[in-house]
């Protein structure tokens, strides 16, 4: 009888604590990660791909695909940096078709991922 | 033999002795000359004619009539009348010197009047004499009149014709000659030149002569001639000619009819087929076309060939060969469609211009009683009789065309060949939606055409609509002023309209065709307008499976210029431009973020990842006075991994750290707290701490218990 009583007031205490201790969530961030390097390597290839479209002349010939892509890149980036995995992973795959997209329609495919390193 | 040389020898004598008697027995008569020679007088020797009055002027005498007698005769009488005035006439001679033929020739002669011939001259010589006979004279009925007044008349044409003098009149002196004119000659005086003279017929006499008109060479009046058959005289006419009836030739002999079939005539060669001819008669040749043939071997053309009629066709003979020997079509011919009327009443149509082209195949063959008709050509625009051509035959063209109307069809011809035909379309047809109403027995379907694609793209000849006989074209109208369009609207069938609605400068129904974009449609509706929210304008794609809107952000479309922001549009699509302050419902949440809390404007503001929460913060106003600045809080929205986080604007204005701003997306919340919500804080920390104490305090008192029991 005192036993239960005891593991009541134990957890009400630390959960007591627990809420004195922060009612605010963590600090984000991710805001503009855009500005930072990039972190996830998966990422990090797409962005070259990306960056060697624009070489290529993406902006003029498919200049809204690209600038959707950039946006996306952005996106990506950002969610990666606030640790929205979830969503990351899901905006990533839908970045790399549009990358591939993009390629197919230059018609230019990048050199074998051995090339690159 | 000594008797027969005795005569012989008389003979001879009697010969070279009886010409000068003959000479001096033939009496003197006016025209002669006589030679009075006695030597030594000046007076005489010399010549002395004979005079019109038969006397001759001696010198010293004076006149003495001589004509009459004999050269002896006259002579004696020249002696006597010379004795009186010459002594020694001894020596006087008369001689007849020679013999002249004074004559007056008149009538039909070039040069009419006195001529002076020799003694022995003939009719013939005086007619050259008189410098020959006018053109137009009638040969067989000269006159001599004599000088006692005795007329003789004679044929000339006889003489020439045979050469016997005898038919001619013996000369004396002083005769006139006449010749007549002919009564063809007429009563006018004008130059005639043989042949058509001698064409004109040689009949004098009204009353034999043969008349001979119709399909002769040389319808005429001919004389009589006894003995001389129809044949004869047709021939005499020239012949007959290419245009006669020689079965059908009429004679009439003393006012009763004959037929004369010369045709059978000449088939059978059978005399008794031959009539008489009377003289004064009337042969008739008619003409072959006023009688109507008819026979197993006849083939007939009508219409327009140079000459319709009717024609003997032997086996073999084609079609080419009946419509040449017709003298081919006029230049009315309608070459196109020549009908042959068979003998039972089946009629075939012939495309001559389609065989002369090589297209055509094979001709029929022409039977014998085959009727064979050329129609008249259709072919003035102007006075067209649209009865002449049957609906099997025509085409309807209505709508937007210069010449619209009803045109003849030829199946090889196609849809350009009618429009060019009937003047090309308007500047206001919609050459876009060719409608074709395609007849089959008694229905009717209509095709669409689009000719402006075609002609700007091109594309298989084989997808170009074929045009038959009994089809309508319509080429429809497009509306004269699109702002009007909604007083033609019945005109603008809906497959050819597209829909443009919402804030554009005049929203309506327009005319389009595939060949048109988004920005012409856009365009033609006078753009959007101020209020026009251009990010989210939508377009419903209508006549598709299944329903589909896209969205167009003109925006993005200006930005980047990317044409392929723009949809593609069909006809019957609907174009929607919003309005900026439309409803909320309208915008999703997945495209806003919602800014609650202490800011000067808050609300749901569209999101785009090139932004960041400063930049809402600034849309919506800022953060109050009472704003917990370092305390902001962001809620990321995510079907998976919701979170939330703060924001602290105060440690980022100070320090610049974009590592400590949090990430926003479309579709999170924004909560900016103010000092109130501070306070409560505090409240539930101060129970937070009141609870830690009592717990702690409970823990406190359990361990004592527990140190108590154990001390017991």
């Amino acid at each position: 009888m005192h036993r239960s009583g005891l593991i009541v007031v134990l957890c009400l205490g630390l959960s007591g604590c627990l809420f004195a201790e922060g009612p605010w969530p963590s600090e984000g961030q991710g805001g503009f990660a855009e500005y930072l390097p990039i972190t996830d390597r998966q990422l990090q290839d797409l962005s070259d791909r990306l960056d060697a479209l624009r070489e290529r002349g993406a902006p003029t010939y498919a200049s809204a695909a690209y600038a959707e892509a950039s946006l996306l890149l952005t996106r990506c980036r950002r969610e990666v940096a606030a640790g929205l995995t979830v969503d990351a992973n899901a905006d990533i795959a839908r970045l790399a078709q549009q990358v591939e997209a993009l390629e197919t329609k230059l018609g230019w495919r990048r050199p074998a991922p051995g090339g690159l390193s | 033999m000594k008797i027969v040389a005795a005569i012989l020898a008389l003979a001879l004598i009697a010969m070279s002795v009886f010409p000068a008697a003959a000479q001096g027995d033939a009496s003197l008569r006016i025209g002669d000359v006589l030679t009075i020679g006695l030597p030594g007088e000046a007076a005489l020797n010399k010549d002395f004619p004979v005079d019109r009055k038969g006397s001759i002027t001696l010198p010293e005498s004076g006149a003495m009539h001589v004509a009459g007698h004999s050269l002896d005769a006259a002579t004696v009488m020249i002696r006597e009348a010379l004795a009186h005035a010459y002594r020694d006439l001894d020596k006087l001679s008369v001689t007849l010197k020679e013999r002249k033929l004074p004559l007056t020739v008149l009538g039909y002669v070039k040069t009419p009047g006195d001529v002076e011939l020799a003694g022995d001259a003939n009719v013939q010589t005086a007619l050259v004499a008189a410098g020959g006979i006018n053109q137009g004279a009638q040969l067989d009925r000269m006159t001599v009149t004599h000088a006692d007044g005795k007329r003789e008349q004679f044929d000339y044409k006889k003489y020439l014709d045979s050469g016997d003098p005898t038919t001619l009149p013996k000369l004396q002196p002083l005769d006139v000659i006449f010749v007549p004119a002919s009564p063809l000659t007429g009563n006018v005086q004008i130059e005639f030149d043989g042949r058509t003279l001698a064409s004109t017929g040689d009949g004098a006499e009204a009353r034999s002569a043969i008349k001979i008109f119709g399909e002769v060479a040389t319808p005429a009046t001919f004389a009589y001639r006894k003995g001389a058959s129809v044949i004869d005289m047709i021939m005499r006419a020239g012949g007959v000619t290419r245009y006669s009836a020689p079965e059908q030739i009429r004679i009439l002999n003393n006012n009763k009819p004959v037929v004369f079939n010369l045709q059978a005539y000449l088939d059978t060669g059978d005399k008794s087929l031959l009539p008489e001819v009377e003289p004064g008669a009337t042969i008739y040749v008619p003409k072959q076309v006023e009688e109507v043939r008819s026979g197993k071997l006849t083939v007939y053309v009508m219409g327009e060939v140079a000459k319709p009629g009717a024609f003997d066709a032997r086996d073999g003979a084609s079609f080419i060969d009946v419509i040449a020997n017709a003298g081919g079509p006029t230049r009315y011919a309608d070459t196109r469609q020549i009908h042959i009327i068979r003998a039972d009443g089946k009629i075939d149509n012939v495309d001559l211009v389609k065989f002369a082209d090589g297209s055509g195949g094979k001709l029929p063959g022409v039977k014998p009683g085959d009727a064979i008709f050329v129609p008249e050509k259709n072919d003035s625009a102007e006075q067209p009789s649209w009865l002449k051509i049957a609906p099997t035959r025509a085409v309807q063209v209505i709508g937007a065309l210069y010449k619209p109307g009803r045109y003849e069809w030829s199946d090889e011809m196609s849809i350009f060949d009618l429009l060019s035909n009937a003047g090309g379309p308007t500047a206001h047809a919609d050459i876009s939606h060719i409608q074709i109403l395609r007849k089959d027995g008694d229905r009717a379907a209509p095709v669409t055409f689009d000719l402006d694609t075609f002609l700007k793209g091109g594309g298989s000849l084989k997808d170009v609509p074929k045009i038959h006989a009994g089809y309508v074209i319509n080429v429809p109208e497009l509306p004269v002023d699109p702002a009007d369009n909604k007083a033609q609207w019945m005109r603008q069938g809906p497959e050819r309209s597209i829909y443009v609605m919402g804030q554009v400068g005049i929203p309506g129904r327009y005319a389009f065709n595939t060949g048109l974009g988004f920005l012409d449609i856009l365009t033609a509706a006078n753009g959007p307008t101020a209020s026009a929210d251009v990010r989210n304008i939508r377009v419903a794609h209508r006549g598709e499976k299944g329903s589909r809107v896209s969205r167009v952000n003109l925006s993005a479309y200006f930005a980047t210029g990317d044409e392929k922001l723009l949809p593609k549009l069909r006809p019957g699509d609907v174009i929607f431009v919003p309005d900026q302050s439309k409803n909320y419902l309208d915008e999703p949440p997945s495209e806003v973020v919602r800014v609650l809390g202490a800011v000067g404007k808050p609300g749901r503001y569209p999101y785009s990842d090139e932004m960041s929460i400063i930049d809402l913060l600034a849309e919506a106003g800022g953060p109050t006075a009472d704003a917990l600045q370092d305390r902001i809080i962001v809620v990321n929205m995510s079907p998976a991994q919701t979170q939330a986080r703060v924001f602290d604007l105060l440690a980022f204005a100070k320090t610049g750290d974009v590592r400590r701003v949090p990430v926003v997306r479309a579709g999170d919340v924004i909560y900016i707290p103010n000092h109130s919500q501070d306070e409560w804080t505090q409240v539930a920390g101060a129970i937070g701490s009141v609870i830690s104490a009592a717990s702690l305090a409970s823990i406190a008192s359990t361990l004592s218990r527990t140190t108590t029991t154990t001390g017991h």
